[in-house]
């Protein structure tokens, strides 16, 4: 019995590296398990899963869902909710693309483009701080208004630019066989995971969202970390926009980055961000990106009738909601 | 006209255009719209503007409900597109089936909400945003995708079209429901605890509301009334396509936006969202009349609308 006992606790011991168990990991890292069964089921069932064309196609498709589920994650901590980024996407990808039909330099258009998506992230913000909107109003608004404008500002149904420098900016590859995507998403996963976790910043947004009236009367600028937040997420939908249009070689801003909006706030919940805001959960909302859209690619790849992807996303996301949901509490 | 007697008619103006700025704005709508278009004033312009808003309409005053208990619904597009559906595949049956199918899918839909929302504890937003790819995806996988036909009883085929005194049959239903809405959550003890629990809903529980069988209430009212909206479509239409409805559900939240409810719950009233829905048609029609504007145009001035109204509504309650 004694050397059972002993051997228990130095079980556990082994397990509490760095002052956690292996339960808690678990149950801090629910979108963890969830993406390796994924990954279990999907290698199980799915032919060609693990082949490198299959995981190339899944990293690139995963890009926007991911960059903006980064951004999203940041706004969602601080209690907020953007459903604008996919219309910025469209306004930003439309600005470049339409500035780039006329003549103008890649680069420049790029910049402009960025420029345009962080005034809609600054809009957002400076109406959610300033004014004391809610922030689903304010990016309701974004949400309506924009798609408009990313059609005005585009002109013409759809601008196409196939074969163009811009277009070989989507297709790059890193040493003919790492995509642009994926450096552009390590760097932005890299970043953002540093802001929250290693900078001050962090901080005070995990402090705003956890309790907005305590942040301010400890002489936190709350203003400036709300525009901050929202300015990011701005700022990631427009990257995401301007990759992806380089990537498909259009832009028809009606569509374009459409319900992209839910995919990312999905991607975030599923990752563990909690909606009362105060913990944000940037490797979880990683997960949460490619598990929103293995759905998708398990049922393409499967042969599948498309019909049952919206049903089957809708089926795993309301599984792990009520997986998830204690933890809020 | 004194001083006094001047302060106090701003006073009262200012009190007015803070408790109907809807109704105000509809008006001014109204009137610059005749003066732009010479269509726009007349019974084919008008009527067909109010059968097209009874449906979205419908689907407006549920997510009244919603939204006074600080809610939001963004399965309703799809619950309409799937109730459509389900009503043209019973199409067959005796009409009061036909009646009823819809509806109580749709009040299904609302319950799965409510449920989730009150007993589970998902949020609102996300739940409903699960909820909506579900309905969706139910509607695509049962049509294939395809748009599926239904041969309706005459009746009905002519209920869809008919006028009575002129005005459209959907219109007079649209109308009542609005009317028996008001009612409700004017005049019932069910609707004083709607606002109750959108106010304050720790108040409420300890007031002895059962909060959550309100708040699950409301969801199964809102998606009843899309189930309503369901089944009128695809009484017109005669069938029905998974793509039905889609974005219904921003349009129907700028509705109770623009109608003055506020999306915090606790304060708001279904004539604001009947002048709410009642803009957004008119904006649009105005741009389809128009001729010259692209459609997006509606996007455009829908989203500077509710701005202007957001920024009002802030500064009078200030």
């Amino acid at each position: 019995m004694n050397k059972k006992a002993s051997l228990k606790n130095n079980a556990e011991s082994a397990n509490r590296l760095n002052g956690f168990t292996f339960k808690e990991f678990i149950k801090n890292n629910r979108a963890l398990v969830f993406l390796v069964l994924f990954i279990i089921v999907n290698t199980a069932v799915t032919p060609n899963f693990f082949q490198l064309g299959t995981l190339r196609n899944l990293l690139l498709q995963t890009f926007p869902v991911l960059v903006l589920a980064l951004g999203m994650t940041l706004v969602i901590t601080t209690k907020g909710i953007d459903v604008s980024v996919g219309a910025v996407m469209a306004i930003a990808a439309s600005t470049t693309t339409r500035l780039y039909d006329m003549g103008m330099g890649l680069v420049w258009c790029i910049l402009i483009g960025i420029l345009v998506s962080v005034l809609c992230g600054f809009f957002n913000g400076f109406m959610v701080a300033k004014f004391g909107i809610q922030p689903i109003i304010v990016t309701l608004i974004l949400m309506i208004g924009g798609r408009g404008l990313a059609q005005i500002i585009l002109g013409e149904l759809t601008i196409s630019f196939y074969g163009t420098p811009y277009a070989e900016m989507g297709t790059y590859k890193f040493f003919n066989a790492i995509p642009v995507q994926v450096i552009i998403m390590l760097a932005l996963v890299l970043g953002i995971y540093f802001i929250v976790n290693r900078m001050t910043i962090g901080r005070y947004i995990e402090a705003v969202g956890d309790n907005n009236s305590a942040a301010r009367l400890s002489g936190l600028n709350v203003s400036a970390v709300l525009i901050f937040v929202y300015i990011m997420c701005g700022l990631m939908a427009g990257i995401a926009g301007i990759m992806e249009a380089a990537r498909i070689n259009s832009v028809n801003a009606g569509r374009f980055g459409e319900l992209m909006e839910l995919d990312s706030i999905a991607a975030t919940a599923i990752g563990g961000t909690s909606f009362a805001g105060g913990r944000a959960k940037i490797i979880g909302s990683v997960m949460g990106a490619f598990i929103v859209q293995m759905i998708t690619v398990t049922v393409n790849m499967n042969g599948i009738s498309y019909n049952y992807s919206l049903l089957l996303k809708a089926l795993v996301i309301i599984l792990i909601l009520l997986v998830q949901r204690e933890r809020g509490k | 006209m004194t001083k006094k007697a001047k302060s106090r008619f701003v006073k009262g103006l200012k009190k007015f255009m803070k408790s109907q700025s809807s109704l105000v704005g509809f008006v001014v709508l109204v009137i610059i719209a005749s003066f732009l278009h010479d269509k726009f004033f007349t019974v084919l312009n008008l009527t067909n503007m109010l059968r097209q808003a009874s449906m979205i309409g419908l689907v407006a005053i549920g997510m009244t409900f919603v939204i006074l208990t600080g809610g939001i619904d963004l399965s309703v597009g799809a619950t309409v597109a799937l109730t459509a559906m389900v009503a043209t595949l019973s199409a067959e049956m005796p009409i009061i089936i036909i009646l009823i199918v819809p509806l109580a899918a749709g009040a299904l839909i609302g319950l799965l909400n409510g449920v989730m929302i009150s007993r589970l504890n998902v949020q609102a937003f996300i739940a409903t945003l699960s909820v909506m790819l579900l309905a969706r995806g139910l509607a695509f996988v049962i049509s294939d995708a395809e748009s599926v036909k239904g041969v309706f009883p005459d009746v009905m085929k002519q209920g869809a079209r008919a006028n009575f005194l002129g005005i459209p049959l959907y219109g007079i239903v649209f109308a009542v429901v609005v009317l028996i809405a008001m009612l409700v959550l004017g005049y019932t003890g069910f609707g004083k605890k709607v606002y109750a629990v959108g106010g304050n809903e720790e108040a409420a529980k300890m007031m002895g509301i059962k909060t959550k069988t309100i708040t699950t209430l409301v969801y199964v009212i809102c998606g009843m009334l899309s189930g309503f909206a369901g089944l009128l479509i695809s009484l017109r239409m005669g069938s029905a396509l998974a793509y039905t409805a889609q974005g219904w559900e921003l349009t129907a939240i700028a509705s109770v936006v623009i109608g003055g409810t506020l999306l915090t719950g606790g304060v708001g009233k279904v004539s604001g969202t009947f002048f709410g829905v009642m803009i957004l048609q008119i904006i649009a029609n105005s741009i389809n009349l128009q001729g010259t504007l692209e459609y997006w145009y509606v996007w455009f001035v829908t989203g500077i609308l509710l701005l202007i109204v957001i920024l009002f509504q802030k500064r009078i309650s200030h």
